[in-house]
């Protein structure tokens, strides 16, 4: 800190004096031509303030944990088993793949379409055979080698069918009775097991439904459809699945005709 | 102790510098009554603590800028202009021992100190004074503050109450407090 200067009987300035250097006018004009300090203006405000919503936008959106609240309640299905799959390890997509090899196949066979079609357009420019045999073989390196389920981008999509409940893997349409009290019950995936849903049948007295915990239609039930339901739909809604990490997710309801 | 008429007024020159201030927040060329009756009080109390006359008047100067650019801020609270204007005058005072170096500085009459070291009940001696002026400067800047307003410059305890923002009673009880706190470094 400073040292303070003390002075001793310093000479007093008289009013007079003071008087003569009081100029109005000079203050009035700095105080009209004094503005505002930058971050009191608008102009400030303006780009800082959008800056800050567009940090702040950022930071939230790009943030993995702040999503995942938001998608329980209304996340699609895909978007889950990819989730799923991805945080897990290899062995998951490769189960995955080994099912749906078919379908991968299939896409791979529709990829090729664009392929040989631009491998036509470049015969009209006059190239050498070679050049185009050469090239040809380079455009289609990348299609062999997306053939085979290890590349896990290619593998993803055939997933969502696992996503599907099933009883027996029976899906939607008829299915008799006995399966519909299957002892395996609802089932999904490894990764989701169901845990609650709703079922709605015919009975002697109308529409019934009744709320279910577990993944097993009840033997009471069977009963109402057997007696009173053959022929007739039998829906099965508000699916609620539980994953490895606990997480609560809504599926896809089942539509099904009782026979049997 | 005397009392500085400038500060204390009347009801009806308050009523008077309030019609000023309302006629200034309109148009700030009114401000001119304002600027002429509190120059030389606002000079005054920067020029006692700074040793540079120009850049006192400089600091003077600014003190008025602020105000006229800042008076639709004002609210009036039954206390004299003046006290809002301190309170600039002080904050500017502070912008320019920072930015300009200015120097903080005491001025202080010899019969100041001799009326000082008397309440101290010791010799009025060059020693005695020259120890009472270390010890000034030994204070911290509240304390100082307090000193200067109370012992030097003679104001009433109700003016500093109003200048710091501080009631009458608690000038009182903190001027007597900075002066108990000067006593003891004299004694030390």
């Amino acid at each position: 800190m400073k040292k303070i200067k003390t002075i001793i009987d310093r000479e007093p300035v008289s009013s007079d004096y003071i008087q003569t250097k009081q100029d109005f006018g000079s203050v009035l004009s700095q105080a009209k031509n004094l503005k505002p300090p930058v971050w009191k203006s608008m102009w400030f405000y303006g780009p800082v303030g959008m800056a800050v919503v567009a940090v702040a936008v950022t930071a939230v959106t790009m943030n993995p944990t702040d999503q995942r609240p938001t998608e329980t309640a209304n996340v699609s299905v895909e978007d889950l088993l990819q989730n799923q799959l991805e945080q897990h390890s290899p062995i998951a997509s490769i189960q995955v793949a080994a099912v749906h090899s078919e379908d991968v196949n299939e896409e791979d066979s529709k990829k090729d379409i664009p392929v040989s079609t631009s491998s036509n357009t470049e015969i009209e420019v006059d190239q050498s055979e070679s050049d185009i045999q050469n090239e040809a073989s380079i455009m289609e390196e990348p299609v062999i080698e997306v053939v085979p389920s290890q590349n896990p981008r290619v593998e993803e999509k055939p997933k969502s069918k696992n996503m599907f409940p099933h009883i027996e893997g029976y899906f939607n349409g008829e299915i008799p009775v006995s399966v519909l009290g299957s002892d395996k019950g609802i089932q999904l995936n490894d990764d989701i097991k169901v845990v609650a849903f709703d079922i709605h049948y015919e009975s002697l007295t109308g529409p019934e439904t009744a709320s279910i915990v577990g993944n097993k239609v009840p033997a009471k039930v069977l009963e109402k459809i057997g007696k009173y339901n053959i022929g007739y739909m039998v829906f099965i809604t508000d699916l609620k699945g539980v994953d490895r990490q606990g997480k609560v997710l809504s599926l896809p309801s089942l539509n099904f005709i009782a026979t049997n | 102790m005397t009392v500085n008429p400038v500060y204390h007024q009347t009801s009806d020159k308050l009523q008077e510098e309030l019609s000023w201030i309302t006629s200034a927040k309109k148009d700030p060329e009114r401000f001119g009554p304002l600027y002429k009756k509190y120059h030389e009080q606002i000079f005054r109390y920067i020029y006692q603590r700074m040793d540079d006359q120009e850049l006192a008047f400089d600091v003077t100067s600014q003190v008025f800028i602020k105000a006229m650019s800042n008076i639709h801020k004002y609210e009036y609270r039954g206390v004299p202009f003046s006290s809002w204007l301190y309170r600039i005058a002080k904050s500017e005072l502070y912008q320019a021992f920072r930015d300009r170096k200015a120097r903080r500085t005491v001025n202080v009459e010899s019969m100041h100190l001799f009326e000082m070291i008397e309440e101290f009940e010791e010799d009025d001696s060059s020693v005695n004074k020259k120890k009472l002026i270390d010890c000034l400067s030994q204070l911290n800047e509240r304390d100082l503050q307090l000193i200067e307003m109370r012992y030097f410059e003679r104001r009433s305890y109700r003016e500093i109450g109003e200048i710091l923002e501080i009631t009458e009673n608690n000038a009182k009880v903190r001027a007597f407090r900075a002066l108990e706190r000067l006593k003891k470094l004299f004694m030390k």
